[in-house]
């Protein structure tokens, strides 16, 4: 991973997103996210205004195309092509040097989500009001979650103003910033140089793999972390917004580990990608693949990603296979094991050695395609 | 009551708890901004990282 020094923004970031906490409880309630979106515009204003144009344009684009389309009778043709457009811009948004496009990949996918559920009917449209409020939230403006505009709308609605509540949120945006930075950045970067210095005589793809890997924890102790800064200032501000890791590191295998990573890009990516494709196709590998994809391109827009996806695919369907042949394993094991307690101590060996092989499979990744794509050019 | 707390009142007398709470807070923002003084923490490269 390729470090760069944005110290400064990332100060300023966080603490804009907590002063916009006594913004919301000091303007009167109907106003008070207003307030916040208003204030979440100027900080994203002053970073990158492109986006911060961009995120106001697409919004109100979903909000018109939902609105023609129920007019003309035509929500579906309205909101694939405007899903397209937002797509499009994502896409090319990454070719143009110079500009850091923030949050763009995130309210990108808010606006699918929202078009999409208005179309299939699971929310009232939103007007252009609410759409906005939702957008312009300043603590999952730049990393997430990727929130969804229902139980938005119901928090806003429901929240209530509780210094206990207060106190715990303040608690867990202190600890989850603890955890990327401290363990994450300072930690996890230590760890990564003394490996650095000690395998002179390992080989190159050993090497890679076992970097690979502590690349995979550090992501998840940065990512989680700062996950729990958003959660945690959405909270101090009276709002319980969707988590985004469950300890992906007890995953017993892939299909269990993208249920716990990441989980509001995950379960984006099962609802408007996985499902879909899957009822059209009637083949649950190509909605897999497609969803992989999709989860892949997001990341970056590159053959390397789109390997990658392949692969998490195999991994995927490898752990269904294996998933499946558990009760003929059982069969054999009793076969050469004989009684319970010495399989009861086998499960336990497996229940450990999941979340290792979860990890290397993850962390094998980076070797093997690199390899291939020097090999293939 | 936050889980901190929760964790030091089963380790702790009552009275002291309320010192060692201001210690733990202490000690992680003294950690946040000493690791964000000399690291590349920063959201806008997780942004980026992650499709920004």
């Amino acid at each position: 991973m390729e470090g760069t020094n944005l110290t400064p923004e990332a100060l300023s970031l966080i603490m804009s997103a907590l002063l916009a906490v006594p913004l919301a409880w000091a303007v009167p309630r109907p106003y008070a996210f207003d307030a916040v979106a208003v204030w979440s515009l100027a900080v994203l204003t002053t970073l990158s205004p492109v986006s911060a144009l961009w995120l106001v344009a697409s919004s109100a684009g979903t909000v018109w195309t939902m609105r023609l389309g129920e007019q003309l009778g035509r929500q579906g043709a309205l909101a694939a092509a405007w899903s397209a457009i937002v797509v499009g811009a994502l896409l090319l948004s990454r070719q143009i040097s110079g500009w850091p496009a923030i949050g763009v990949a995130y309210f990108t996918l808010r606006n699918i989500h929202v078009l999409y559920d208005g179309w299939m009917g699971r929310i009232t449209p939103p007007g252009l009001r609410r759409m906005l409020q939702y957008q312009l939230f300043l603590p999952v403006l730049m990393i997430g979650p990727i929130h969804r505009i229902q139980n938005f709308s119901r928090e806003c609605d429901r929240r209530r103003f509780d210094p206990a509540t207060l106190a715990q949120a303040a608690e867990r945006t202190l600890l989850g910033l603890a955890q990327a930075v401290i363990l994450g950045e300072f930690l996890m970067g230590g760890v990564h140089r003394v490996v650095l210095r000690h395998m002179d005589g390992v080989g190159a793809f050993w090497r890679d793999w076992l970097l690979s890997a502590l690349g995979w924890i550090q992501l998840y102790l940065t990512f989680a972390g700062f996950s729990s800064v958003a959660i945690g200032i959405a909270l101090m501000m009276g709002l319980k917004i969707e988590e985004n890791f469950d300890r992906p590191y007890r995953a017993q295998n892939l299909i269990d580990f993208w249920t716990r990573w990441h989980m509001t890009l995950s379960f984006w990516c099962r609802d408007y990608v996985f499902q879909p494709v899957t009822i059209a196709t009637r083949n649950p590998v190509l909605g897999l693949l497609a969803a992989m994809l999709a989860m892949a391109v997001w990341h970056e827009t590159s053959l390397y990603y789109v390997l990658w996806a392949v692969w998490q695919v195999l991994g995927i369907v490898g752990s269904r296979l294996f998933i499946n042949s558990a009760p003929r394993r059982t069969a054999i094991l009793l076969q050469c094991f004989g009684p319970l307690p010495e399989l009861a101590s086998l499960s336990r060996v497996q229940s450990a050695l999941g979340p290792v092989a979860v990890l290397g499979w993850l962390s094998l990744a980076q070797p093997v395609l690199t390899r291939t794509l020097v090999s293939l050019s | 009551m936050t889980p901190i707390t929760r964790s030091l009142e089963r380790v702790l007398p009552s009275t002291l708890v309320p010192w060692a709470l201001a210690l733990v807070y202490a000690v992680l923002l003294a950690g946040v901004l000493l690791g964000l003084g000399s690291e590349r923490a920063d959201l806008l490269y997780l942004d980026i990282h992650t499709g920004g």
